[in-house]
C-alpha cells in the first residue's frame, strides 16, 4: 500500500503524448474529434532534465528550503504486463525488487533504518519507487536505489516475500470503496489493455505468476528509455548526476505501451454486488481530451479545480450540502488518449442515487453557463495558487515529473516551472479564456458518463463484482 | 472492572510493533550505504532572520526566492493550558470565531482566503493558538490585514452557534477510544491546567463560557509579548512590512501565565468503557519539553519505542479531522511539562501482557546501556523523523516559530540535529531513569454488554 497521501490534483495526471493512434476505439463509440490544440507543442528543453547516453532520463531540481529530498525512479510500463494481460505483474515486480536482500537486509529496510521512508505506487501505465530522505543522506541513497532498480533481477526469496505482501494488499484494497469505484470505472471505460485492469490484480492471477515471469517483466520494462530518475529538494546536483551516471545500465530497446481500447458507454449505471457491510458510493467518469491536446487538458484541469476541489468546488459543495461527512474526490486524470474526468463520493449514510443525481445536476448547470470574465479571472488565479500550493514539497515536485514522464510529456509537467511561473504548463494556463473553457466543458462533460454504483451494504469481492 | 480482572480475556495488539521497534538489529555490514552515516551539515536549514518590533512582537523569516508562495504562522500566546479551568473549550470557540468573522463586507476571513486559492486555518497548541496563512506573496498583506481585522472585531454575534458546535464536537470526541484514552492521560498529568481537558472542552465547561468571556479571552490573547510571527517561502520586503504594520499596535497586556499542573506522585491506572470492539490503552510518562536539555535524548528514546506520528498528530485544528487510530509512541513536547505516551490497542494480545511488555522495554532503557548499533540506528531514525517533518511551508514555518522562542533562538533548528547525533547510551539511561518512572495507564474497554 502507498505510505503517504497522494496529491489531489496531480497524482494521476499526465501530459502530452502524441499517441492518438495508440488507442483502438471500440465499434459504436462516438467520441468527439480531437481538439485542435491552440498552443504550441511542448518545449524541447525541460527544466532540470538531462538525458544520459543510454536513454535514461535524469531530473534534478534543487530547492534548499527543506532539509529533505525526494528520490524517485519512475518506470513507464503496463501494470498488467506485455502480451496476454496479467494484472498485478508490475506491482509484484516492484515489491520483489524492494524485498531483494543484499547481505541480510532488503532495500526497504536499509533505507528505513537510515531514517528515510520508502514507498511504491503502481499506476496503469507507470510504476513509481519513491524514497524520502534527509538531505545529508540523499546522494548515497540515490546511488544505492539506482544500483538496485536500474539493474533489476530478483531471487526466489524476494519473489516469495513480494507475493505475500501483494496478497495482503489485494485483500486490503477490497475494503477501500474509492479504490473499488475507480478500478471498476476504468474497467468499464476501457475494454482492454493496461487501463482496463486493476493494478492490484487478483488472487488467481497472482497464483499463476512465477519468479521467471517477474524477472522477464523486469527485463522488458525496466530499460533506460522507460525510466526517469528524479532528485528534488535539498540535493547536490553535481553529486547526484555523477552517482546516477555511475549506476546507469547499458542501452536496451524499449517496447511501446500496449493499447487500451475504449468501451462504449451505456446509459444504465453499473451496480456492484456486495458481500460484507460498508459504505455506499458512486463513481462517475467522462472521457476527456488526450494529453497531446495540452490546451484542452489544461482547461479540464481548471474545470476539475473549479468543480471538484473539496470545500470550494461547485460540485463538491453540492454533494457536501447533501452529505456533510461525505468522502468526495474529483480530478481530471491526464492520460495519453483519452484523459478521464473522474468523480467519486462515498459515505456511510450516502444514498448513491441521490448523490449521483446531485453530481450530474451540478455538472450540467456548470456546463450550461459560461463563467463571467471577473469570476473566471478570480477562479483562474485561485487555480494557479492551488497549483503552487500542491507543488511545494520535494515529493510533490518529483511526483509530477514522474507522472508526466510515464505519459510521454515531461515538458508539460507543472513541476517544470520556476518562481516566475515559466514553463509549458503555466503558459497553457495563461492562455485559457472563459469561452474556451466553456467550449471544452460542453464538449467533454455533456456526454454520457460511465457510472458505477456501490449500494450501501456489504462490499463486493473480486469474485462477485459484476458488470 | 479493572484491567487486571480482564487478564486473559481482552486482546492486545500494537505492542508487537512497539517491541519490534524497540529491538532493531543492524546488519554486520549494511549493503551499499556507508557503514557510518555521512556527517551532519552545520546548517540544515536555510538562513533565518529575526526582527523584534518595539512593542515586543517577534518576526522571524526564512526567505526563499524559489517560489511565489509564502506560509506564515501567527503564534498568539493563548493556548489550551492557559484556558480558565472551568471554561475549557473557549480556545476552540475563539479560534473558530475568528475564521468566521466578516472581514470584507459580508465575506468571512475563511471565504476571502478560499476565493484567492489560499488558506487560513488554526491549530490549538498547549501554549498558543496558531493561525496559519498560506498564499501567494502578493495576496499575503491583504489576508494578514483581514486576520487582524477579525481579531480586532470578532463576530461575537456567532457565539451561540459556535458554542453549540463545540458541544457537538466535545460529545463526538467522547465516542473515540483514542481520544478518550488521551483525555484520561491528560486529566491526570495536567491537573490544574486547561490542558487537563479535551481540546474541545467538555459539556460542562463549554456551557460555562459566555459571550463576555469570549470577548475577554480574545482581548487577552492579543498581546505583544509572546506573539511570534514566523514566515517561510517568498518572505519578501512587502510581506515583512505587512507583518510589522499589522502587529505594531499590539499592546503589552498583562501576561497570563499558564498554571503549573499538579505533580504526578504515583503510578495510576484508570479505566473507562466505550462502545468499541477491542480495548485501547495509553501508557504515559513524564518527558522533557522541547526546550529542555534532555529533549534530543527523549527524541531518540521515542525512536526506540516506535513513534506513531508527530507532535501535531493529535492536535485540534480547523483543517483536519481527529484521527481515529494512533498506535505507537506519541511525544507531546509542546506542553509544559512534556509527556511521552505509548498507545496500544488490544486486538491480539491481553491488556496485561501489552502493558507488561512495554514496561519491560522501558525497564531495559532505564537499567542497561543499550548496544551502540541499536543507539546508532535509533539516532538515524530520530534524525530522519526530524528532517522529514519539515517539507512544506506549514511545517517549516512552525519549526521556525518554535525555534525563535527557544533559548537558542533561530539556530535551534540547526542545533537540534547535532544534539541528536551526540546522544550517548549513558544519556538514554539517565533520561529514562529520570522521566520514565511514574506511569499513568489509561485503559478504554468495550462496554460490558458488547462482550
Amino acid at each position: 500500500m502507498d505510505w503517504r497521501p497522494r496529491l489531489r490534483l496531480w497524482n494521476m495526471r499526465g501530459a502530452l503524448a502524441a499517441l492518438f493512434s495508440s488507442l483502438s476505439i471500440a465499434p459504436g463509440f462516438a467520441f468527439a474529434a480531437a481538439e485542435t490544440p491552440q498552443a504550441p507543442a511542448a518545449t524541447a528543453e525541460v527544466l532540470g532534465q538531462t538525458q544520459l547516453n543510454d536513454g535514461l532520463t535524469l531530473v534534478e531540481r534543487r530547492a534548499n528550503i527543506s532539509p529533505s529530498a525526494a528520490l524517485e525512479i519512475w518506470i513507464r510500463c503496463p501494470a498488467s504486463g506485455y502480451g496476454a494481460s496479467r494484472p498485478g505483474i508490475a506491482r509484484l515486480a516492484v515489491l520483489a525488487l524492494l524485498e531483494k536482500k543484499s547481505g541480510d537486509t532488503t532495500l526497504r529496510e536499509l533505507f528505513r533504518r537510515a531514517g528515510a521512508q520508502v514507498g511504491v505506487s503502481v499506476y496503469h501505465e507507470g510504476t513509481e519507487i519513491a524514497v524520502l530522505a534527509p538531505s545529508y543522506q540523499a546522494s548515497a541513497m540515490l546511488e544505492t536505489l539506482a544500483g538496485q532498480v536500474l539493474h533489476p533481477r530478483v531471487d526466489q526469496s524476494a519473489y516469495l516475500a513480494a507475493r505475500q505482501r501483494l496478497a495482503a494488499q489485494q485483500v486490503a484494497t477490497t475494503q477501500v470503496p474509492d479504490q473499488l469505484l475507480r478500478d471498476s470505472l476504468f474497467s468499464h471505460m476501457f475494454a482492454s489493455g493496461p487501463l482496463h485492469d486493476p493494478t492490484y490484480g487478483d488472487a488467481q492471477t497472482l497464483a499463476n505468476l512465477s519468479l521467471d515471469d517477474v524477472n522477464a517483466f523486469l527485463g522488458r520494462a525496466y530499460v533506460p528509455a522507460n525510466e526517469i530518475v528524479i532528485a528534488a529538494g535539498n540535493v547536490d546536483s553535481n553529486d547526484i548526476s555523477r552517482r546516477v551516471s555511475s549506476q546507469a545500465p547499458p542501452p536496451a530497446n524499449a517496447e511501446p505501451m500496449p493499447d487500451s481500447a475504449l468501451s462504449p458507454i451505456g446509459v444504465t449505471p453499473t451496480t456492484l454486488q456486495r458481500s460484507q457491510a460498508s459504505m455506499g458510493g458512486v463513481g462517475i467518469g467522462w472521457f476527456g481530451p488526450p494529453i497531446a491536446d495540452e490546451q484542452a487538458s489544461t482547461a479540464m484541469d481548471f474545470l476539475s479545480d473549479y468543480l471538484t476541489r473539496p470545500g470550494t468546488g461547485l460540485v463538491a459543495q453540492a454533494v457536501a450540502g447533501l452529505y456533510p461527512t461525505v468522502n468526495f474526490y474529483g480530478q481530471f486524470i491526464t492520460l495519453r488518449n483519452p484523459g478521464v474526468f473522474f468523480i467519486s463520493a462515498t459515505g456511510a449514510t450516502l444514498d448513491p442515487d441521490a448523490a449521483l443525481g446531485t453530481i450530474r445536476e451540478s455538472v450540467r448547470k456548470a456546463v450550461a453557463a459560461q463563467l463571467s470574465k471577473p469570476e473566471f479571472g478570480r477562479a483562474l488565479d485561485a487555480f494557479r495558487t492551488h497549483l503552487l500550493r500542491e507543488l511545494q514539497t520535494p515529493q510533490q515536485v518529483a511526483d509530477n515529473y514522474g507522472w508526466y514522464f510515464t505519459q510521454g510529456a515531461t515538458g508539460y509537467s507543472p513541476s517544470a516551472t520556476d518562481a516566475r511561473l515559466g514553463g509549458d504548463y503555466f503558459a497553457q494556463v495563461q492562455r485559457l479564456t472563459p469561452a474556451y473553457v466553456s467550449a471544452i466543458a460542453k464538449r467533454y462533460l455533456s456526454t454520457e458518463p460511465a457510472v458505477i454504483v456501490l449500494p450501501r451494504g456489504p462490499l463486493p469481492t473480486a469474485v462477485n463484482a459484476a458488470p | 472492572m479493572s484491567a487486571r480482572s480482564c487478564a486473559g480475556f481482552l486482546l492486545g495488539a500494537c505492542l508487537s510493533a512497539v517491541m519490534v521497534a524497540a529491538a532493531p538489529k543492524m546488519p554486520a555490514s549494511p549493503p551499499r550505504l556507508p557503514a557510518s552515516p555521512p556527517r551532519l551539515p552545520a546548517s540544515s536549514f536555510a538562513p533565518a532572520n529575526t526582527l523584534k518590533l518595539p512593542n515586543g512582537v517577534t518576526i522571524v523569516s526564512q526567505p526563499s526566492d524559489q517560489s511565489q508562495l509564502v506560509g506564515a504562522q501567527i503564534f498568539l500566546p493563548a493556548g489550551l493550558q492557559q484556558q480558565p479551568l472551568d471554561k475549557a473549550g473557549i480556545a476552540a470557540i475563539a479560534a473558530a470565531t475568528i475564521l468566521a468573522s466578516p472581514v470584507e463586507g459580508d465575506q468571512t476571513l475563511e471565504r476571502v482566503a478560499e476565493n484567492l486559492g489560499a488558506t487560513v486555518s488554526y491549530t490549538l497548541d498547549p501554549t498558543d493558538t496558531r493561525f496559519y496563512i498560506e498564499s501567494r506573496a502578493s495576496d499575503f498583506p491583504r489576508l494578514l490585514h483581514d486576520l487582524r481585522s477579525a481579531l480586532r472585531n470578532p463576530a461575537l454575534a456567532l457565539f451561540a452557534s459556535f458554542q453549540a458546535k463545540a458541544m457537538t464536537n466535545a460529545n463526538d470526541v467522547t465516542k473515540s477510544p483514542l481520544e478518550t484514552a488521551y483525555a484520561m492521560v491528560r486529566r491526570v498529568r495536567y491537573e490544574g491546567t486547561g490542558f487537563a481537558f479535551p481540546d474541545a472542552g467538555n459539556a460542562i465547561s463549554i456551557a460555562n463560557v459566555t459571550r463576555k468571556d469570549l470577548q475577554t479571552y480574545l482581548r487577552q490573547a492579543q498581546r505583544a509579548n509572546g506573539t511570534v510571527i514566523a514566515v517561510a517561502g517568498a518572505a519578501n520586503t512587502d510581506v515583512l512590512n505587512a507583518i510589522a504594520r499589522e502587529f505594531s499596535d499590539l499592546g503589552a497586556a498583562a501576561e497570563t501565565t499558564a498554571p503549573a499542573p499538579r505533580a504526578v506522585e504515583r503510578t495510576r491506572q484508570i479505566v473507562a468503557h466505550r462502545n468499541i470492539p477491542s480495548p485501547w490503552i495509553a501508557v504515559a510518562y513524564a518527558a522533557p519539553n522541547q526546550y529542555s536539555a534532555d529533549f534530543a535524548t527523549m527524541l531518540v528514546i521515542e525512536a526506540l519505542l516506535g513513534p506513531g506520528g508527530d507532535v501535531h498528530a493529535l492536535a485540534f485544528a480547523s483543517n483536519t479531522t481527529a484521527p481515529m487510530e494512533y498506535l505507537g509512541a506519541y511525544y507531546q513536547y509542546e506542553a509544559q511539562p512534556g509527556s511521552l505516551i505509548v498507545f496500544l490497542d488490544g486486538e491480539s494480545t491481553s491488556v496485561d501482557q501489552a502493558v507488561r511488555d512495554l514496561e519491560t522495554g522501558i525497564a531495559r532503557l532505564r537499567d542497561k546501556n543499550l548496544p551502540p548499533e541499536l543507539i546508532s540506528e535509533a539516532k538515524q531514525l530520530a534524525l530522519g523523523s526530524y528532517y522529514l517533518s519539515a517539507t512544506d511551508l506549514n511545517q517549516l514555518s512552525w519549526l521556525l516559530g518554535r525555534s525563535a522562542t527557544s533559548p537558542d533562538g533561530v539556530q535551534f533548528e540547526n542545533v537540534l540535529p547535532q544534539r541528536i547525533a551526540g546522544v550517548s547510551a549513558a544519556d538514554i539511561r539517565r533520561v529514562a531513569q529520570h522521566y520514565l518512572a511514574k506511569e499513568t495507564v489509561a485503559i478504554v474497554l468495550p462496554q460490558p454488554q458488547s462482550h
